[in-house]
């Protein structure tokens, strides 16, 4: 008896240190104003003793919303409207209470509000609604020869792109889906005219964009809340409510162009409990791990891309070696597509079904434009071996597969490893293009440095993609002595 | 065996070759003589199947050749300046064909130190790329590898052209000795009649894609077929004293 009691006793220690160090879990979606809201609320609920995990950008709404559900998070922030229209499905506008008290039901509770209203919007280029004189949703009616994406959430809204077309009467023959972050690229790309936003989002203001007024009153209010299990403490709702209130719209559209500037969530959220403006620690320098990203995602698409043109081009090339007319449409096609300007090229594809503004989109363009030196080093190679060499290999009685690969490959291999290296150094400098379909890479930091003029951003790419390119072309000699015949680099030593 | 029966070779309307028939047979060494362009290395091609004939057929033992890569491989065939693959060492260009086909290293490396003897290249050469060698010796290496396989045909295309005359002489009596041991048919092709008269059993005077005369040196200097033959012995100043 007395050892069940101690056996007891422990179990239960046990479960009270387990409730004690129980850590909260703040979840956000996948764009920067909910890394921020999750930011401040971490801060504030850590002011109060809490453990608190922030798991950022997480996905959409559906996501975190069964994330928490299930228990695997307690906290995020959302928006009145998408609670009443996305999760509870409710036909027409909901009041708080109606609101709170459906969440129970799912053991889900909702803070205050904080004191912001972040609606949906469609936005343009405030240049482009200048000169077609746009200014209402409305107005769009007439106009549906402009290109307008949509991200994917706003696609399938139960408040989003469909009522919101059918309420306006408004006929786009052509609506496809695109990521939020990467809208504003294609828009200030002009690769679109029309996307969606958030009305409190920093790029309206940066981009020099105009939001389309409501003028049917179609949207509903979209005011940010927490929503909270309810099984979580009192202290920690408390907290919680004690951020209602406190954030209005001027305040969040500065918190969200600090973070546009700095991509510094942390720093951002500062900004909400400075006192002073001198209060809030000075961004983090995000400068070294940003251009080891960009850098990882610029070797990924070169790498892919090469790879790619390697085992295609290789082939080709050796097909192209015999004269006639497939070795004339092959270095004729390869040819062309190196002509075709690299942004045109990537606007046509980019309107390739399945293709976009995807990866595999900068992976074809790059692709298609390593091909050609490829090709041609591989057909010239092997052409400008000598005719008493070709007599000898078939002489030998050694069949074409083995002629191929045992001597004309082999000796061919110093030109067709030539081309590789101009395809992979010029690779380097393409791929800087892919971000400006949103692709990432070292052209990130390119593309948005020109855009605001910003020349020590515009060089963190371009020195690093410059260094890419150098060391690529000496790893390149380096596989030179690798891969060339000792008796080729002799012949050439001798040669001059 | 090698039969030519009424073979011939036409570059659109020119006729590089008119028909011939000839036997080359076992154990005799034919050299094909001519000036540029008479048709002789034309000839060598068609007999290694390189060029496909406009009529005739090639026949080796009295059978028309079907498969070339595998007849190719009872043939040994030498170019004018080697025709060595510049990546291989010597001993890799000898033996290309006999680790194509699998040969053990053991049987390859007996078969080397043979060939060297026979061609009196020297076996510490083996290992040098073809651009460390010196013509004469490129040409030695050259010759093992037609030979690795034992043909039954050796063909060999100007294989001396291209060196200077002290080589040239001494690769000459190589030669003559390496037939005599071989006792196969050789074919070999050369524009200088002294070389001809002296490694060949039998020559054949090519002009203008046609047989002029056949016979041993000794009928073409002292019974000349017509005024062609006589110019061509006579522009051969080495053999005018002869």
């Amino acid at each position: 008896m007395k050892r069940v009691t101690l056996l007891l006793f422990s179990l239960l220690l046990a479960c009270q240190v387990l409730a004690q160090s129980k850590e909260l879990t703040i979840a956000s979606k996948k764009f920067p104003e909910s890394s921020i809201l999750g930011e401040i609320a971490k801060r504030a609920l850590e002011a109060k003793g809490f453990d608190v995990v922030h798991r950022q950008e997480i996905g959409a709404t559906s996501i975190v919303w069964q994330a928490l559900k299930s228990g695997d998070i307690d906290i995020y922030p959302e928006y009145t409207g998408t609670v009443s229209e996305e999760i509870l499905k409710h036909a027409g506008p909901m009041t708080d209470q109606e609101i709170s008290d459906a969440l129970k039901e799912y053991g889900v509770g909702m803070s205050k509000q904080l004191g912001f209203d972040d609606t949906y919007a469609l936005v343009m280029r405030k240049e482009q609604a200048d000169q077609l004189g746009i200014k209402t949703i409305s107005d769009l009616k007439t106009h549906s020869d402009l290109k307008i994406e949509l991200s994917h959430e706003f696609l399938k809204r139960k408040d989003g792109w469909e009522p919101l077309s059918a309420k306006y009467g408004l006929n786009f023959p052509n609506v496809t889906g695109i990521d939020h972050g990467i809208a504003y690229t294609a828009l200030t790309s002009k690769a679109l005219d029309i996307t969606d936003a958030y009305s409190t989002d920093a790029q309206i203001g940066q981009f020099n964009l105009t939001v389309l007024k409501d003028d049917l009153g179609f949207f509903p209010k979209y005011r940010a809340v927490y929503l909270y299990r309810t099984s979580i403490p009192k202290e920690a709702v408390d907290a919680l409510n004690s951020i209602g209130g406190t954030i209005d719209e001027g305040h969040m559209i500065a918190m969200n162009v600090d973070e546009a500037k700095t991509k510094d969530v942390e720093h951002a959220a500062g900004l909400y409990f400075a006192k002073s403006p001198g209060d809030v620690r000075a961004p983090a320098n995000r400068m070294w791990p940003n251009i080891g990203k960009w850098t990882l995602q610029h070797l990924e698409l070169v790498g892919a891309s090469l790879l790619l043109a390697i085992l295609v081009g290789l082939p080709l090339g050796i097909v192209a070696s015999r004269r006639g007319l497939l070795s004339q449409f092959i270095l004729g096609f390869t040819g062309m597509v190196q002509t075709i300007p690299s942004l045109a090229l990537l606007t046509l594809l980019v309107a390739v079904p399945f293709l976009g503004l995807s990866p595999y989109t900068a992976i074809l363009a790059l692709f298609l434009y390593s091909l050609l030196p490829i090709v041609r080093n591989t057909a010239v190679g092997i052409q400008s071996i000598p005719i008493s060499i070709r007599e000898s290999a078939e002489a030998l009685g050694l069949e074409p597969g083995a002629r191929l690969v045992k001597i004309y490959l082999p000796m061919a291999s110093r030109t067709i490893l030539a081309g590789i290296k101009t395809s992979c150094v010029i690779n380097i400098g393409t791929a800087t293009l892919a971000a400006l379909i949103g692709q990432g890479g070292l052209g990130d930091p390119i593309v948005a440095g020109l855009a605001v003029n910003d020349m020590p951003t515009v060089l963190q790419g371009a020195i690093p993609a410059a260094v890419l390119a150098l060391l690529a072309g000496w790893a390149f000699d380096l596989l030179d002595l690798i891969l060339i015949p000792k008796g080729l680099r002799l012949q050439l030593d001798s040669a001059g | 065996m090698i039969e030519l029966k009424d073979i011939s070779k036409t570059y659109g309307t020119n006729q590089a070759l008119k028909p011939l028939t000839h036997e080359f047979s076992r154990e005799k060494t034919t050299a094909l003589i001519g000036p540029s362009g008479c048709g002789k290395s034309t000839l060598l091609r068609l007999v290694m199947g390189l060029i496909q004939p406009s009529s005739g057929q090639v026949q080796l033992d009295g059978q028309t050749i079907e498969n070339w890569t595998e007849t190719r491989r009872k043939m040994g065939y030498v170019v004018q300046d080697g025709g060595l693959f510049p990546h291989m060492n010597a001993a890799e260009n000898a033996s290309v064909m006999a680790q194509h086909l699998g040969w053990s290293a053991d049987r390859i490396e007996k078969r080397l130190a043979d060939l060297c003897a026979l061609t009196r290249f020297p076996q510490d050469g083996l290992g040098r790329f073809p651009v460390e060698l010196s013509g004469g010796q490129r040409q030695r290496v050259s010759l093992m590898r037609a030979l690795m396989l034992e043909p039954q045909v050796l063909l060999l295309d100007e294989p001396l052209a291209a060196l200077d005359p002290m080589v040239r002489s001494q690769l000459q009596s190589d030669l003559k000795d390496v037939f005599q041991q071989l006792k196969q048919t050789v074919i070999f092709v050369t524009h200088d009649m002294g070389e001809a008269g002296y490694l060949g059993d039998e020559l054949i005077l090519l002009n203008d894609g046609q047989v002029v005369q056949k016979g041993r040196l000794e009928d073409f200097t002292e019974r000349p077929a017509d005024d062609f033959v006589k110019a061509f012995l006579y522009a051969q100043r080495s053999l005018v004293a002869l």
